[in-house]
């Protein structure tokens, strides 16, 4: 791995970041828009049942959400630019390593996630005073950098399916993190959960993270225990999803889909 | 030592085989025509050399290593895949600079750009520039890293006669420091430039050799008629 070629495609996405706005969009207005509606509902909620630990829960829930999201959609949007504009050729004929691409695509994400959520964190304070940093800087980070990793596993995996199966699987690059969602006991605690589900729910290392920070918002206490799973989990399906890459970049070159554009 | 070495390569798309075991050396300094009719296997053979897609079978060798470790000496341009559509000239050749990392890669741009006529629109966007502009800033992307190995697949599609001859003449000049494959099927091109050519037909090489002595044989005045001969004796 070199650095000065990750540095190279992290400046690329620079320059096509800073020349779209709708990149700029993704980093500020619909977590933005996402935080005022959770924002607002939680409020009409708290009033309803008289419970301030659901504004925490509820907004601690969206603004961590936002971390994962970015992370994991950043990888396949910034390779499916390159396939839309028909750059796939010029890349890989270059020297450039699967490991240095990912590498770039993960950092540029991990940029990006983190200045959204600083800016929701900023957000929610202002607005509903709501102080994500309460349950400390140290365990935030950890949180954040435990959904970052899993943000890059599905994108990871996301972009091996392109290589695959061509741009037309590119609406995952968008969904698929959501798809999770309903299972990462975001916005309530897995025991809401039928337990044939909660079986599920516990193979995802964001289910440990959300119901750490719920933990966390409440008692201030952390459960190691928990945590260690969840990255544990996440080095595994790192290990797969770069497996599953590896393989689908050798099957693009096999079946000659790096060299005409994908349908 | 030849520079590229590629020994029966085969290759084959589901059912359509497109090469069929071709085995060809350039040399130092020199240019080889990869010439045949169209479908005849000409970008697939590239293709497998730029290490864009594996071979069935077969070996290619370039600057005596596989091609992923010679890949920072080699550079490619193909008429019919571009750059990033949402960054200007500059940006581009910037970003493929440090991807192979050149060193003074302002100068070698601005050198570049200049001798390509291309300094007036730098900062306009790759997807801005007409069908000729592009051809040009691709050019000057293959020539980036000053390649010791170059792969030009029909690189001079759509330049106007006067950059087309100037090309060809920047092309001529690079023999000293590159070796050079290259594909087009502007026949006068192929005898300006070519020290040698290789006539590939459905998958294999038919004739390898000086275009004079095909000339020769066939009993024809120029390249193109030769080139009409074989592929009609073919149908
Ligand atoms: N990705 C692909 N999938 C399936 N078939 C392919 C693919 N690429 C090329 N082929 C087939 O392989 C054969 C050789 O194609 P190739 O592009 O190498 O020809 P060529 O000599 O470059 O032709 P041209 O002069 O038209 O550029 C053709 O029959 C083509 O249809
Ligand atoms: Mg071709």
């Amino acid at each position: 791995m070199k650095f000065y070629r990750v540095n190279a495609l992290i400046l690329k996405y620079w320059y096509i970041a800073s020349r779209r706005l709708d990149r700029v969009l993704d980093t500020f207005y619909w977590p933005l828009i996402g935080l005022l509606v959770w924002g607002f509902t939680t409020y009409y909620i708290s009033d309803l049942v008289q419970n301030n630990k659901v504004v925490d829960f509820l907004l601690g829930g969206a603004i961590l959400w936002t971390v994962f999201i970015i992370a994991q959609t950043d990888i396949g949007i910034y390779i499916l630019e390159d396939f839309w504009s028909n750059n796939v050729f010029n890349l890989f004929a270059s020297p450039v390593k699967n490991s240095e691409l990912l590498a770039s695509i993960a950092i540029f994400g991990l940029i990006r996630s983190a200045i959204s959520f600083l800016f929701l964190i900023l957000i929610a304070y202002l607005l509903y005073s709501f102080n994500l940093f309460k349950i400390g800087v140290l365990f935030l980070g950890i949180f954040a950098s435990s959904l970052i990793l899993f943000g890059w596993v599905v994108g990871i995996f996301v972009t091996g399916l392109i290589f695959r199966y061509g741009v037309r699987v590119q609406s995952f690059a968008w969904t698929i993190g959501w798809l999770i969602q309903p299972f990462s006991a975001v916005f309530y605690p897995l025991s809401t959960l039928p337990v044939w589900l909660q079986k599920i729910s516990m193979l995802l290392p964001t289910t440990y993270i959300f119901e750490g920070m719920r933990n966390a918002l409440s008692s201030y206490s952390i459960d190691w225990k928990s945590l260690i799973i969840s990255f544990t989990i996440n080095i595994l399906l790192l290990i797969l999803a770069y497996a599953f890459f590896d393989s689908s970049i050798k099957n693009a070159k096999k079946k000659g889909r790096l060299t005409r554009f994908l349908e | 030592m030849p520079v590229i070495e590629v020994k029966n390569l085969t290759k084959k798309y589901g059912n359509t085989e497109a090469l069929k075991g071709i085995s060809f050396n350039v040399e130092e300094g020199e240019i080889l025509g990869l010439l045949g009719p169209n479908g005849a296997g000409k970008s697939t053979a590239i293709d497998i050399l730029a290490g864009l897609l594996t071979q069935d079978s077969g070996e290619v060798k370039i600057l005596g290593k596989y091609v992923e470790e010679a890949k920072q000496d080699m550079n490619i341009v193909a008429s019919y895949n571009w750059l990033t559509g949402l960054m200007t000239v500059e940006q581009n050749l910037e970003v493929y600079g440090r991807l192979y990392g050149v060193m003074d890669i302002d100068k070698r741009i601005s050198y570049l750009l200049g001798l390509f006529e291309l300094t007036e629109i730098k900062n306009k966007k790759y997807q801005k520039l007409s069908a000729g502009q592009q051809t040009r800033v691709n050019l000057c992307k293959g020539l980036i890293n000053s390649p010791k190995v170059l792969l030009l697949d029909e690189c001079t599609a759509s330049l106007d006669p006067h950059l087309a001859d100037k090309t060809r003449k920047i092309i001529k000049s690079l023999k000293k420091n590159t070796s050079i494959l290259f594909t087009s099927h502007n026949m006068h091109e192929v005898e300006e430039l070519c020290d040698r050519i290789a006539f590939l037909q459905k998958g294999k090489i038919v004739w390898i050799g000086h275009a004079k002595k095909l000339k020769e044989i066939h009993k024809k005045r120029t390249l193109e008629e030769v080139f009409i001969k074989l592929v009609r004796d073919e149908l």
